[in-house]
Parts: C-alpha cells; structure tokens; sequence
C-alpha cells in the first residue's frame, strides 16, 4: 500500500468506525422491509460497506478495504458484535472488503470509470457478504436465498450510488482532488 | 457512467429483487397464526399453540460470543410437538425448524428426543416460539417466530 498522509489514515480510521456502526443505526429500519419479505437480513450490511466502498475509492492503495475489514473484524470481535456468526464473523468483514480490492481493480486498470467501478464493487460486496453469511449462519435454500441475494444486490447498488456522491463531495477534502 | 445510466441500472437491481420477491412470498408454505405447520411424510399438520402443554423450562445457553444466559421460562419439549402433529420419529433422520424469516435449525433425531436437550419456548408478549436447544456451543440455533417444523 502507498503512503498514506495522516489525515487519510484518520479518514480510513473514521470509515471503519462509521462501517461498523452504521449497521446499528440502520437495522431497525431494515428489519422492517426484511421482516416483510421474510428473509433474514441483506440491507444493513450494504449501507455498512458503503464507507469501505468510499474509502478504498477515495484512498490510493490495493488493498485498503481488506485492511478496514480485517480492522472492522477486529473491533467487532473486541466489542462483542459478532452476531449470529460467532467466531468466525471476521469472514464477514474480511470477504466483502477484498471483493471491494478486487472490483476496484477494474478501475485502476481502466477497464471501467470510477463511478461504474464503485458501483460494481459496492453490489459485489453486498452479495458475497450475503453469500458468507448464509453459508455460515442462515443456509437459505431456493426462492429464500434468491430473493436474499437480490435485495442484497439492490440495496448495495444503492448504497454504492450514494459512495460515488459521498467519493466526489469528499475527494477535494481527503485527497485534494488527486486520485490515483 | 452518466448518472442516469447509474440510476437504471440500480432501479433493474431493484426490479429482480422486486420478481424474486414475489416469487418468494408466493411459493412458501402459509403461515398460520396462534399455531405451528408441522410436515411429515408428505402431509403438514397445523398444531395449535394453545394445545401444548407447557412446562417449567430452566437451563444455561451460550450466544455467539460465547456467554452464558441464564433460560427461564415456560415451553414445550420439541418431541412432544412432534407427538401431538402424530409423527413417528423412528424412521426420522433429522427435524427442521424454521422461523417466519426463513432462519433454521436442522436438529438430529437423537437431540429431538433427547430429555431436556431441544424445547419450543413460549415467551411473554411474543407470538411465536423460540427454539431452543441447550448444551450447544452458540446460539446459532436458537430460531426466533418458528413457524414451521420439517421432519424428513
């Protein structure tokens, strides 16, 4: 990874934490529309690796989003929000964020801009989050782990809509407008 | 990728999730309320909550971050389920519990029928049952609002 200035490493740091957190906040009103479509889960993990999607696109770097969800992994095992995964809820945090290193590649590369490529990225990641965690916990079967994995992909690509908006608004202050 | 082009593509991710949706909700097994959908042996059993009969339920499970909670409550052991649906559970290899989310819990014959082990808890304001099955290491099966029970 390049060197990081001290304000991106305090932007990567703030991520993590807004990663982490943002799940709470979000799930109530996530439950409500999981609830009525009577699967498990699929929408606060989206609105969570938003700020992963946002950073590893604003930060230069490979594998910066599998460096926060390796971190994220870490505090969730320190704070006790493991959730139904148990101990291997870092598989959880750690997948989507080298899915995100990954997709990013499609942009570095120039295979596609950076607004298709967070966009990519933050679906991919919503969906193989979703695919760990029914591996591990849920092990959802037929029209269940379809729909599961669909509203997954659905509310990653809106939560990877409002990373681009987030990356441009907040490109000027973290990177100074100079992306790699 | 203009921004409108952005905008489609989600609203066609949303659209799927939209079909899957509703081939979801009308392919699964109708819920009924106050009662638990029993299957075995190709035929589903409805099995009203108010006819179990409840016991003092005590014991210690361990959630997921490996502390252990005290359980006192009111419930009925899974067998007892079973036996009031009529399945024989001699020829049974395993029991799926599953809840309105489509969580489950796959559960051996031999933990079923086990004293102790595997019970429907009744709890206070809650519509549903809980399952649950102590002396597991997490409470990765312990299945809130269960809905259905599957013996295959």
């Amino acid at each position: 990874m390049r060197q990081l200035n001290l304000r991106q490493l305090i932007f990567m740091a703030l991520c993590c934490d807004l990663g982490l957190f943002a799940k709470k906040l979000i799930l109530p009103a996530a439950n409500l529309v999981t609830d009525a479509l009577h699967i498990p889960g699929g929408i606060g993990t989206s609105f969570s690796l938003l700020f992963l999607v946002t950073a590893a696109f604003l930060l230069p770097g490979s594998w910066c989003a599998a460096l926060m969800g390796a971190a994220q992994s870490l505090m969730a095992v320190c704070f006790g929000m493991v959730g139904s995964m148990g101990a291997l809820a870092p598989i959880g945090y750690i997948v989507p964020g080298v899915v995100i290193d990954l997709a990013k590649r499609t942009w570095t590369r120039g295979w596609l801009k950076l607004e298709e490529s967070a966009l990519l990225a933050s679906v991919l990641a919503s969906v193989s989050a979703a695919c760990s965690a029914n591996c591990i916990v849920f092990q959802l079967r037929g029209p269940a782990l379809w729909l599961y994995c669909a509203v997954a992909a659905a509310s990653g690509g809106l939560c990877g809509m409002l990373a681009v908006s987030l990356s441009e608004r907040l490109k000027p202050v973290i990177v100074g407008g100079a992306v790699s | 990728m203009k921004k409108n082009l952005m905008l489609k593509v989600v609203l066609a991710l949303v659209l799927a999730a939209a079909v899957f949706a509703v081939i979801h909700l009308s392919t699964r097994p109708a819920e009924e309320t106050g009662a638990i959908q029993v299957s075995y042996g190709g035929k589903t059993v409805s099995v009203p909550l108010s006819k179990l009969t409840l016991q003092d339920v005590s014991g210690t499970a361990v959630n997921g971050k490996g502390e252990e909670k005290p359980i006192e409550g009111r419930g009925t052991p899974l067998s007892e389920v079973l036996a009031q649906a009529g399945a024989d559970l001699s020829a049974v290899r395993q029991v799926t519990v599953s809840a309105a989310d489509e969580f489950s819990a796959v559960l051996t014959v031999g933990e079923v029928t086990e004293d102790g082990k595997a019970y429907l808890l009744q709890e206070e304001g809650e519509e549903r049952p809980r399952l649950i099955v102590f002396g597991d290491p997490d409470s990765k099966r312990g299945v809130k609002d269960v809905t259905r029970i599957e013996v295959e």
